[in-house]
């Protein structure tokens, strides 16, 4: 959802946000292989669903691993600027 | 007519129109890739070309390939743009099906994920069928090898085993006459009398042949249990009221044509090209076996490992699709206006992307001609940061939906080949080239390697 970022603790750095873009998704569930815990997906769209787009840090690799492997190239990790 | 010529005129035309009433079809027939380069460079991102009595519009680079990549069917659509293809898959059968349909045979069929691993072992045991005879040492036709094989493959992955062990590499000979039927000229006409139609009607009289004594074999047997029934049995099985098949054998033997047509000369080319380009750079080479034996080393599987991250052979496979993408025009025909970096493009007019030259645009794919799998390793990865550019498989809403099996496919068959065989160009390496005469682009043969056997390690 649009709007102001929650402010994280005070010296935490810039903050990265996962993306999936619908138009290009293509139901293939393979994001869901390697990170169920950050897509879900919706069954009557056939679309993924992204769970949270700011996860902790200790999940970005997977999160970048599902970008890597998306066969629709839907996915996108993103620098958030401060 | 709904093109408004004013319209199109804005859109500058490329040099080297024939009067000849076909345009530039005649070079599309002998230099494709020269023509669709030479848009580029004279036109920039929109260009045009005269296809018979059509204007082909083609663009290139990342702002106008999104453009197109992300236009709904009812905006930019496919169906009408491949002319060729009908005579190859019968009348009836489309080229692609609606995004729609796509979304359920990817939710029904074969392509999802869930499937991979079977496909992976089915894929281990065709190349291991297809290497079965060829002793310690010897030479193959890069062609004939992969053309062979990823007819096996592609038929057991969509059709079913039992199809597949029912056909021969008579299948796939007739195959290959289908694939060159795909002259330009059919842009002209589809049935002009031509050496190359001529084949590919006769080969898809074969193949519905070949088809047709498979199920009279199967209806004089007695049923097979459920489990190992394949979807020939399922279409055949189908009746009307009147208890007559639904689906002839001419019918049948379209719909797997055109099944196994998107996956099966892309992914034997891609394989081929693999092979060259990494003989063709031993440093490449060395990387990579050095990475599938140590990947392999505690005695996994291929149908294992395929499925998984294998860094430097990706790296490979993704650097050769980019130089070699088995499609170098995509086509689609506006049905409605359509904007393109400020050019109105009226509905009707025919419209192309380019892998081809879009993989190679300097500005995005730095000294774009060298072969250099270091584009995707580590922070670099050039695919993803140009994902309007970097189009091997399209993009956007058409894009490839057997990618992730193909780039399965290619991971099983080279942890295969790597690992049990040394390989070398048999040839001078210039004179491995793509033959581009026809639509569906192949190498020339011949395109030959030797092989010989590596020694346990």
């Amino acid at each position: 959802m649009p709007g102001p970022l929650p402010q994280a603790a005070a010296g935490m750095s810039a903050r990265w946000t996962l993306e999936a873009d619908l138009d290009l998704c293509q139901g293939h569930q393979m994001c869901r292989l390697g990170a169920p815990d950050l897509f879900a997906f919706d069954d009557a769209a056939d679309k993924v669903v992204v769970v949270d787009a700011h996860p902790p840090d200790d999940r970005r690799a997977a999160a970048e691993e599902a970008v890597v492997h998306c066969p629709a190239m839907a996915l996108t990790v993103r620098e958030d600027r401060t | 007519m709904t093109a408004s010529p004013a319209a199109l005129e804005s859109v500058p035309e490329v040099s080297g129109r024939l009067d000849d009433g076909l345009g530039h079809l005649q070079e599309l027939r002998t230099d494709p890739i020269g023509l669709l380069q030479r848009v580029r460079d004279e036109c920039g991102d929109v260009g045009r070309f005269r296809l018979a009595d059509r204007d082909v519009v083609l663009v290139s680079g990342a702002e106008v390939n999104e453009v197109f990549f992300r236009a709904p069917d009812e905006v930019l659509d496919q169906a009408e743009a491949y002319p060729f293809m009908t005579p190859i898959f019968g009348k009836g059968v489309v080229f692609d099906a609606s995004p729609e349909r796509r979304k359920e045979m990817l939710k029904n069929q074969a392509l999802r994920g869930e499937h991979m691993k079977g496909h992976a072992s089915t894929i281990e045991r065709e190349i291991r069928l297809m290497v079965a005879g060829w002793g310690d040492a010897g030479e193959v036709d890069l062609l004939d090898l992969f053309a062979e094989l990823t007819i096996y493959t592609t038929s057991s992955c969509l059709i079913g085993r039992r199809f597949r062990d029912q056909i021969d590499g008579r299948f796939a000979g007739h195959y290959h006459d289908l694939e060159r039927g795909t002259d330009a000229l059919a842009y002209a006409d589809p049935y002009a009398d031509i050496e190359s139609f001529r084949r590919r009607d006769a080969a898809r009289l074969a193949l519905v042949a070949l088809v047709q004594d498979i199920m009279d074999r199967r209806a004089a047997e007695p049923r097979v249990p459920r489990e190992e029934r394949d979807l020939l049995d399922v279409l055949v099985s189908l009746k009307d009221d009147d208890q007559t098949p639904h689906f002839s054998a001419d019918e049948i033997t379209g719909m797997f044509i055109s099944m196994m047509f998107a996956g099966h000369h892309t992914s034997s080319g891609t394989a081929a090209w693999t092979m060259i380009e990494l003989l063709r750079h031993p440093d490449v080479l060395a990387d990579v076996v050095a990475e599938l034996d140590a990947l392999y080393a505690d005695g996994s599987a291929v149908s294992f490992q395929a499925l998984r991250s294998i860094p430097r052979l990706e790296a490979t496979l993704k650097e050769t699709l980019r130089l070699h993408p088995p499609l170098i025009l995509l086509l689609r025909v506006a049905k409605e206006d359509v904007e393109f970096a400020g050019h109105v493009v009226p509905a009707g007019t025919m419209v192309g992307a380019t892998p081809k030259v879009s993989n190679r645009i300097p500005e995005d794919f730095p000294d774009p001609d060298r072969f250099d799998p270091g584009r995707y390793l580590d922070r670099r990865q050039e695919d993803l940061t140009n994902r309007w550019t970097w189009i091997p498989f399209g993009a956007g809403r058409h894009r490839c939906v057997g990618n992730a099996f193909a780039m399965m496919q290619l991971k099983a068959i080279f942890s295969v080949l790597l690992r049990d065989y040394e390989f070398e160009l048999a040839q001078p390496s210039e004179t491995y080239r793509d033959d581009c005469s026809k639509m569906v682009i192949q190498l020339e043969q011949p395109c030959r390697v030797r092989y010989r056997r590596r020694r346990p390690a």
